[in-house]
């Protein structure tokens, strides 16, 4: 994936959130994004998706200029997955519905189409018993992986992801970050924010460290961990759990 | 003796023989208010005049049905567009929606039972009382469809909404797809209320002459005085549809409770 970012802001009624962001990274395919709370990542990644527009600024994410239209932020939605926290299925559906109506509604496949990716997808990560279920019959980290199946059957090259397990209990974190992992070896591209660092660790060929809506590192993983220079993150680092 | 009559422990089921004492009691006091009217008024009972009017009173039956069915339906209409417009992005619509429910939830049903007979329907030369009568029913109920549907719509999640978006529907396919579908389930038990509200509501439009039930029974009442069976049948009337749409509604309210 490719990111460059320049002089992006995002302001709230009283808030600046992103403040002359910018950022420049080329072919890297998992990018973790880190960083205090409120620092401003789930703004950046809202951006990115597309799902609000910036107050000023420019985003180039792989051949994409993100404009501020309507109309070409839909088509762009509709090819990039995204995952949030929690409650990310609509709960009147079942899994199986979950992932199939927005193929059937949004891309155009037919019924047959849609349930046959929907079983592949559900068979390969070995959630294929709560094909039928509601949501509120699954577990927290088993709505995730649905919710992660489904943004992969859209077949979106990038997967976008705010912090999938911070709602989940340690034992089923496990099993949605495995699920990510496998992801980015079979070489889907990942933008994650997460607090999970030994993860990020392994999973991440890219770090972004925000705080108060700028980008203060920008680093590959090693140098990251090993060898932080700001001392922002050397304290950040030294209280999260690696 | 006191566990009969008295509940100690609010969880605890009650007895079978405390639920039939209490019940026998409830029946005795209700049968000495009726045995005190009946000695205080002197009166004589006929049930014979039930059967000799059946006709009317059938005939006003099917009328107070026919109504309700129909302002049923036209309510959940004008309710789904006013909440629609109370949601929607245009100013003047938002504005008149608002108006209409503070309006006719505001004022009594009879008030406007009268204003629109007297005034509307005569500018608007509604001659035919069946109409005028399923119309201002339609509009009243209407205003409080609007909000159920409105507090429905509400109910549903934001974080539903930014899911969809991001999945690409659109706003239409949102609507149709995610928020009615869950919308209508959360708010049948309201609406079910709604219904027997309606069917109670409607006798009062016997004031402007409506044949329906009530009216039919005032129109008896008139020639017998024989107002003891026929205001208890009219009662007993209403009751035959409110009661069963009572326990429909708060059966729907503890499915949709053991779904979600
Ligand atoms: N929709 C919004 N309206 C107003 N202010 C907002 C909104 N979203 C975010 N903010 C503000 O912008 C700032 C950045 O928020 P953001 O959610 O991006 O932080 P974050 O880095 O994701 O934090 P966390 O780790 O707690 O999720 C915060 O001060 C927040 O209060
Ligand atoms: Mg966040």
């Amino acid at each position: 994936m490719n990111l460059k970012i320049t002089g992006l802001v995002k302001e709230y009624e009283i808030q600046r959130a992103l403040d002359d962001f910018h950022l420049k990274i080329e072919n890297i395919s998992s990018l973790v994004i880190v960083g205090p709370s409120g620092g401003g990542k789930s703004t950046l990644l809202r951006l990115l998706a597309g799902l609000e527009v910036a107050t000023s600024g420019d985003i180039h994410i792989n051949d994409n200029h993100i404009i501020n239209d309507e109309k070409w932020l839909k088509e762009y939605r509709k090819n990039v997955g995204v995952v949030f926290q929690a409650y990310n299925l609509f709960p009147h559906w079942t899994a199986m519905e979950n992932i199939t109506m927005p193929l059937i509604k949004v891309h155009g496949y037919s019924k047959e189409e849609a349930s046959e990716k929907c079983l592949t997808l559900l068979r390969k990560f070995d959630l294929l018993e709560h094909v039928d279920k509601i949501p509120a019959k699954l577990s927290g980290g088993q709505q995730q992986r649905i919710a992660i199946a489904r943004a992969l059957a859209i077949n979106s090259e990038l997967l976008m992801f705010d912090e999938p397990t911070s709602a989940l209990d340690p034992q089923l974190t496990s099993g949605v970050l495995d699920m990510i992992l496998e992801l980015k070896k079979e070489g889907t591209d990942i933008l994650m924010v997460t607090h999970e660092m030994a993860f990020a660790k392994k999973a991440a060929d890219h770090i972004v460290f925000i705080d108060e809506g700028k980008a203060l590192e920008n680093a590959s993983a090693d140098q990251f961990f090993n060898h932080p220079k700001n001392e922002r993150i050397i304290e950040f680092l030294s209280h999260s759990n690696c | 003796m006191k566990n009969l009559l008295v509940i100690k422990d609010d969880k605890k089921k009650l007895t079978k023989l405390s639920s039939f004492t209490n019940v026998i009691l409830v029946g005795l006091f209700i049968l000495c208010i009726i045995i005190y009217t009946v000695i205080k008024l002197d009166y004589s009972f006929d049930f014979s005049v039930i059967a000799k009017y059946k006709v009317k009173f059938i005939n006003g039956y099917i009328m107070t049905l026919e109504i309700c069915i129909i302002s049923l339906f036209i309510s959940l209409v004008i309710g789904l567009i006013n909440a629609l417009a109370l949601k929607g992005k245009i100013i003047f619509f938002r504005f008149l929606a608002r108006l209409y429910v503070e309006i006719l939830r505001g004022t009594p049903f009879l008030v406007q039972v009268l204003f629109f007979y007297f005034i509307i329907g005569e500018a608007f030369g509604l001659q035919n009382k069946f109409v005028v009568g399923f119309l201002i029913l339609s509009f009243f109920s209407g205003a409080y469809v609007t909000e159920i549907i409105r507090g429905g719509i509400e109910s549903i999640p934001q974080s539903q909404l930014v899911t969809a978006n991001s999945l690409g529907f659109t706003k239409a396919q949102t609507y149709r797809y995610i928020i009615f579908p869950q919308v209508f389930r959360r708010i049948l038990p309201s609406l079910a209320g709604q219904l027997s509200s309606l069917i109670k509501d409607s006798s009062l439009l016997s004031v402007i002459s409506i044949s329906e039930f009530t009216m039919k029974a005032l129109e008896a009442n008139a020639i017998t005085y024989q107002s003891y069976e026929i205001f208890s049948f009219l009662a007993l009337g209403y009751l035959v549809i409110t009661i069963p749409v009572s326990l429909l509604s708060k059966w729907l309210e503890r499915k949709y409770f053991y779904e979600s």
